[in-house]
């Protein structure tokens, strides 16, 4: 791609994402005008972990996305942490730090049979990952028989419900993970070979990334980070069940496309996703301080949603039709220079 | 100069939606007190009264509330909505707990705060919400059985449709069986099947159940969801009419169950009152947000609620209940 050609591209990113970025501050301050009680200390952190969880896993949908793939599973593997990290614990007796280890390994090794199942089947990831979801959903259900452990000890619910420097582990844990993330994917060589996948998975390969190999390496980041988030999460609510993070993977979808990244693959920062969790958490706490029926929540939604990836759509032509314009352009003044 | 446009149309759609979600006129800021609900299956017609019980008891002291939780059944979800209450300033809280355990650390966050907070119809019990207002679940269960032995005698026969497992679904099996013993000590409990909570599971298994005990003449279904499923599985084997017809007892005050007994496809149907749990969760709330005189012993810092649960009770109804017909007109939020 041509500098002029980054740029177009470029360009049209920045604006979406200040556009969304406004859109968020002006419902933000739209509803304290209004209602008040939006910007109060109390309720900004009710709204950064109402959102927190799902945000995590949106982190690793980006990368999931940014290739062109997708992973349903997340929720069921965020549930599934919960509960295999409280078993450890609390039934198997074993300490807080290797119960973590053993559960993030875990959800590893789920996320990597993820990637090797569509690696080796050439099945959409839609399929592999949805029967990952319904699966581990039963598992999860089978080995609880429906209800939830509790019991943990105080240090282990220091990381859901703890602070570090005034902020909660599990907010602090996103914002560096996307600190972390985002940096990788904008500089590291092995991330920047998703836009590449998700461009053009045959023309990737061709030019000799190992594009299998990374697929069951972002798979297995994906459910690492669902990991991670469960486990928090089961230390913020004192209980590990079945039924939390329900949905939680459609809501990390939505955050990635309300970021602008390109569902089809090949486009997408940290920072939109961060910016799509945001303004998700903005939205949803706007419907409860506004008392408006909570039904609208997913209506809005819906519609943001349906607007990013339209948006998304609009945005990807308009750069294709502006990188012809500039081929023709170059081999205009070719053919000039060549007839003078 | 492109780039200008787009802004420009996103400042204004940015500017349309602040001011519409800015303006729209809410009672809550007028109002000097504002109580909340939160639900899990929000939308369910069993919630839907219990919150018109929580709102009609509202007005009469011109306080205001609102109705918020999940659409699904997620309790984090639930612990969430309470946080944000909470922040918000409510008076006070009513939440049913989609499950025990999670709903603590918010409870107990609550209460903390100094914002009243109670549960009803599922209980929290691990938490310090102040009381638990909704059915005694071996009270209803007994009632059932009564009733199940009332109608057949020592000759009843019972399969049980039910989700393992569950608290609750335990408390009623056990006044179930003390119910029916009081009245027909020689009718049996057959066999339970486990219909995990799903109509088409519960339609398997039930007729599973059916074919393989031939002599249950009776399905008493010990929760919300297998009814319709029970109900089915007699029409696969054959016994949904006749003299070898099974009795199918829901227990649910769903709109097609309540048909459904008016129709005679249901023995009856058990219901429970989440109406009078609306109307006494708000006053139980709006009691503990109005400190008296003397400070509460039991809550030092609230108003006075009693230490004991509020058992709302349930009522069995059957074919030509007058009830029925309130029933089937559920509001709408």
């Amino acid at each position: 791609m041509s500098k002029a050609q980054r740029n177009v591209t470029k360009n049209t990113t920045v604006i979406q994402y200040i556009g969304l970025a406004f859109v968020t501050f002006a419902v933000l301050f739209g509803v304290q005008l209004g209602f008040g009680n939006m910007l109060t200390p109390a309720n900004l952190e009710v709204m950064a972990m109402n959102m927190v969880f799902e945000g995590i896993l949106a982190l690793g949908m980006t990368f999931v996305i940014l290739m062109g793939g997708i992973d349903l599973s997340v929720a069921s593997v965020f549930a599934f942490a919960e509960i295999l990290g409280a078993k450890l614990m609390i039934e198997a007796g074993l300490p807080i730090i290797p119960s973590i280890l053993i559960t993030l390994i875990a959800c590893a090794l789920i996320g990597a049979l993820n990637g090797g199942l569509i690696v080796l089947f050439r099945v959409h990831p839609l399929i592999i990952t949805m029967g990952m979801l319904l699966t581990l959903r039963g598992v999860n259900l089978a080995i609880t028989d429906g209800k939830a452990i509790s019991g943990f000890t105080e240090s282990y619910l220091f990381l859901g419900q703890g602070k570090i420097l005034g902020l909660s582990v599990p907010i602090l844990f996103f914002l560096i993970a996307a600190l972390v993330l985002g940096v990788l994917l904008a500089h590291h060589r092995f991330f920047r070979q998703l836009y590449f996948i998700g461009g053009g998975e045959r023309a990737a390969a061709l030019s000799g990334v190992n594009v299998n190999r990374v697929k069951i390496i972002i798979y297995t980041l994906s459910a690492t980070l669902a990991g991670c988030a469960g486990i928090m999460a089961a230390a913020r609510y004192g209980a590990a069940h079945w039924g939390h993070g329900n949905l939680a993977e459609l809501k990390a979808i939505a955050a990635v496309a309300i970021g602008g990244a390109n569902i089809n693959g090949g486009s997408g920062t940290i920072g939109g996703t961060v910016l799509g969790v945001i303004f998700l958490a903005v939205i949803h706490n706007a419907f409860v301080t506004s008392a408006v029926n909570p039904f609208w929540y997913d209506v809005v939604n819906g519609l943001m949603l349906l607007v990013a990836v339209l948006l998304s759509r609009f945005i990807t032509l308009r750069n294709v039709r502006a990188v012809l314009t500039l081929k023709q352009s170059k081999i205009e003044n070719i053919e000039a220079t060549q007839r003078t | 100069m492109n780039s200008l446009k787009r802004m420009l149309t996103i400042t204004t759609i940015s500017l349309v939606v602040a001011t519409v979600i800015g303006s729209v006129p809410v009672k809550a800021q007028d109002a000097e007190e504002h109580y909340g609900m939160v639900v899990f299956l929000r939308g369910s017609e069993f919630f839907n009264w219990a919150y018109a019980g929580f709102q009609d008891a509202a007005k009469t002291v011109k306080a205001t509330t609102e109705l918020q939780g999940p659409a699904d059944w997620d309790a984090s979800a639930e612990a969430r909505a309470v946080d944000q209450l909470g922040a918000k300033g409510v008076k006070g809280i009513a939440v049913t707990a989609g499950d025990a355990d999670t709903l603590v650390t918010s409870i107990d966050s609550s209460i903390k705060a100094g914002v009243p907070i109670l549960t009803f119809d599922s209980d929290s019990p691990k938490s310090k919400r102040l009381l638990f207002v909704g059915t005694n679940n071996y009270n209803a269960g007994f009632t059932a059985g009564k009733a199940v032995g009332e109608k057949l005698g020592d000759k009843a026969r019972v399969g049980v449709s039910l989700i393992p497992g569950l608290d609750s679904i335990t408390h009623r099996l056990e006044g179930f069986k003390a119910g029916l013993a009081s009245v027909a000590p020689n009718a049996k409990i057959v066999t339970t099947v486990n219909d995990e909570g799903d109509l088409q599971k519960a339609e398997s298994v039930n007729t599973a159940m059916l074919q393989a005990n031939p002599d249950i003449n009776v399905i008493f279904c010990a929760h919300g969801n297998p009814a319709t499923g029970a109900y089915s599985a007699t029409r696969n084997v054959g016994r949904d009419q006749g003299e070898n017809k099974v009795n199918v007892l829901a227990w649910s005050i769903d709109a097609p169950i309540l048909q459904g007994v008016e129709y005679g496809d249901y023995f009856g149907t058990v219901a429970q009152n989440p109406y009078m749990m609306g109307v006494q969760a708000f006053w139980q709330l709006w009691s503990a947000a109005h400190k008296t005189q003397f400070d509460s012993m039991t809550n030092p810092g609230f108003g006075h609620v009693p230490a004991a649960d509020i058992d709302t009770g349930v009522k069995i109804l059957i074919k030509g209940d007058p009830t029925i017909q309130a029933l089937l007109t559920p509001p709408k939020f």
